[in-house]
């Protein structure tokens, strides 16, 4: 397997003031689904932009296929697609249109054009809506149309900022397919995502991103053994969070109680909220977890 | 090897009848009135030199009729362009085929030019029945002139567009392009009515005031000298030069 991606101490500022990419250096591998997670600001859709030709970077390199985005942008993006973020069709236009247009843009022959609409047209589940103009359409069926746009084009990297946000669990899961089956075509797929679920679902490997820094890259596994915390109990009632505090992490979500602690430790305070009568609820650490730890800034402050 | 030659070419005309489909034929089916709108102004204006019997000015009414009707949709350029950038992000896509944003562009020029057409071919009926049909060489001087029109303001209208932060920036400024372009220098009447000579120097910023006298003296409604006639077709080229150049300046990099 060779590199798809590799950024080497990405800098980018809008403003010169503020840095909204810190010296960001990662590595993705051909046909890997990679997921880029972070809060919003972190810098996601900014390396995406980067990485695809659309943006400069302020400082650093980063190459695709091998190739430089900037000395040899338009090498690049014969090779790539993108789903821009919050990206929606025109509302004169069908899907089919969009699909078809866009790949003859892109170079296909009519034949080619029309075999590959119709074939990702049928995968997104669009096909019978096909010629409905995208106005009339929900949200999620347009938001699909950009994603088979993507996906029908010959491109060996596919960048997808936020593809599923707005989706129902049923489009959401059609998508992931798709992108698992862009995966095994030997195409590398690079999908920057909030949804912890997704990004354990579809991705070899994962990237979580603060403040513009790559706070960790890895497989799900590797991320996870990153938390020196096995477990996460939840705990709802009469709580003291001063109580909690010596137990391990603590952040409050709505009305409960999240304490990120060892397996001993949970077990006690396990006991403890059964003794006192809390609602409580014990689970292995998630990918969300770690998530909030790596990307989350101070949580104790969080629960203060 | 010739095929080989001309693929770049190729692929170019295919990205321009793309884009041309997605922005401007199947939206125009969808909604065919879009013609009708940018009709409306001048064709009142005819109206209103009919019923006060200004006759003489007709010809020139209907020349600058369609001229205006060429601005007012390609102005649009600078609206629709924004549009797709800000709201659709459509452009991004765009920017990845092989032609990049070049040939994406003017397929959106030429979408806003079939709304405009319906809007021509009246005037150039009304033309022909009102002030004769002239000869091939007339209609080709007055083809060329709404092309340039055409190629200017479009251009013009996207360079507008890449300032546009968010889309209502834009809905101020078709209006006063509209009228800058089409009804304050002399496109729906002769230069020669303007008083000031400076002032007819100045109508010459705008790139319709060669365009309509070309027109005009296609159609015999002025006398041009061979001369005179350079300098009307270099005038717009001079614009166009200088809104590429801007426009180049501005979209060559990435930001």
């Amino acid at each position: 397997m060779g590199v798809a991606l590799e950024s080497e101490d990405l800098w980018k500022t809008y403003d010169g003031v503020n840095w909204v990419l810190r010296g960001a250096s990662l590595e993705v591998e051909e046909g890997e689904v990679f997921a880029m997670l972070g809060r919003n600001g972190a810098g996601k859709t900014t390396f995406i932009r980067i990485a695809s030709t659309l943006l400069k970077p302020s400082r650093g390199t980063v190459r695709v296929l091998g190739r430089d985005v900037m000395r040899e942008a338009k090498t690049v993006r014969r090779r790539i697609a993108i789903v821009p973020q919050e990206g929606r069709p025109s509302n004169l236009s069908t899907p089919w249109a969009h699909v078809y247009y866009y790949l003859i843009a892109r170079g296909m022959t009519r034949q080619d054009a029309a075999r590959r609409a119709r074939e990702y047209l049928e995968a997104m589940e669009l096909w019978d809506v096909r010629n409905v103009i995208c106005g009339s359409l929900s949200g999620g069926l347009r938001q699909r149309v950009y994603v088979a746009m993507a996906m029908a084009t010959e491109a060996e990297v596919l960048f997808l900022d936020e593809p599923t946000i707005g989706l129902d669990p049923i489009s959401r899961t059609t998508m992931w397919s798709q992108i698992r089956r862009s995966s095994e075509e030997g195409r590398t797929v690079i999908v920057t995502t909030h949804n912890m679920e997704e990004a354990e679902t579809i991705s070899d490997r994962v990237s979580i991103i603060n403040s513009g820094r790559i706070a960790v890259t890895g497989s799900v596994e590797d991320v996870m053994r990153t938390v020196r915390y096995q477990y996460r109990v939840d705990v709802e009632g009469a709580v003291d969070v001063t109580e909690l505090r010596g137990y391990g992490l603590v952040r409050r979500i709505g009305d409960r109680y999240r304490v990120l602690t060892e397996g001993t430790k949970a077990r006690e305070l396990a006991d403890l909220a059964i003794e006192r009568g809390w609602k409580v609820n014990v689970a292995r650490t998630s990918l969300e977890d770690a998530f909030v730890l790596l990307a989350g800034g101070n949580v104790e402050n969080e629960a203060a | 090897m010739r095929t080989k030659r001309l693929e770049p070419l190729l692929m170019f005309v295919k990205s321009i009848y793309a884009s041309t489909m997605l922005f401007g034929v199947i939206p125009f089916k969808q909604n065919p009135f879009w013609s009708l709108s940018p009709m409306l102004a001048p064709m009142a204006f005819l109206l209103f030199l009919s019923v006060y019997g200004i006759s003489e000015i007709i010809p020139y009414a209907l020349i600058g009729g369609m001229i205006s009707i060429v601005v007012a949709n390609s102005i649009t350029m600078e609206s629709d362009a924004a549009f797709n950038r800000l709201i659709l992000r459509i452009d991004a896509m765009f920017v990845l085929t092989r032609g990049g944003l070049i040939p994406y562009a003017i397929g959106l020029a030429l979408g806003n030019l079939i709304n405009a057409l319906p809007g021509i071919l009246v005037f150039a009926l009304l033309l022909w029945a009102l002030v004769g049909l002239g000869d091939a060489g007339s209609w080709g001087v007055m083809l060329g002139a709404l092309s340039i029109t055409w190629a200017v303001v479009s251009m013009f209208g996207y360079y507008i567009s890449t300032f546009a932060r968010d889309i209502r920036d834009l809905w101020v400024y078709s209006p006063i392009f509209t009228g800058a372009f089409s009804y304050l220098p002399p496109v729906f009447y002769p230069l020669e009515r303007i008083p000031v000579p400076e002032l007819k120097f100045l109508a010459f910023l705008s790139p319709t005031t060669s365009t309509a006298r070309l027109m005009q003296g296609a159609m015999g409604l002025v006398s041009l000298g061979s001369a005179e006639s350079m300098i009307l077709w270099l005038t717009p080229m001079i614009h166009a030069s200088i809104i590429f150049l801007l426009l180049h300046l501005r979209v060559r990099k990435p930001l």
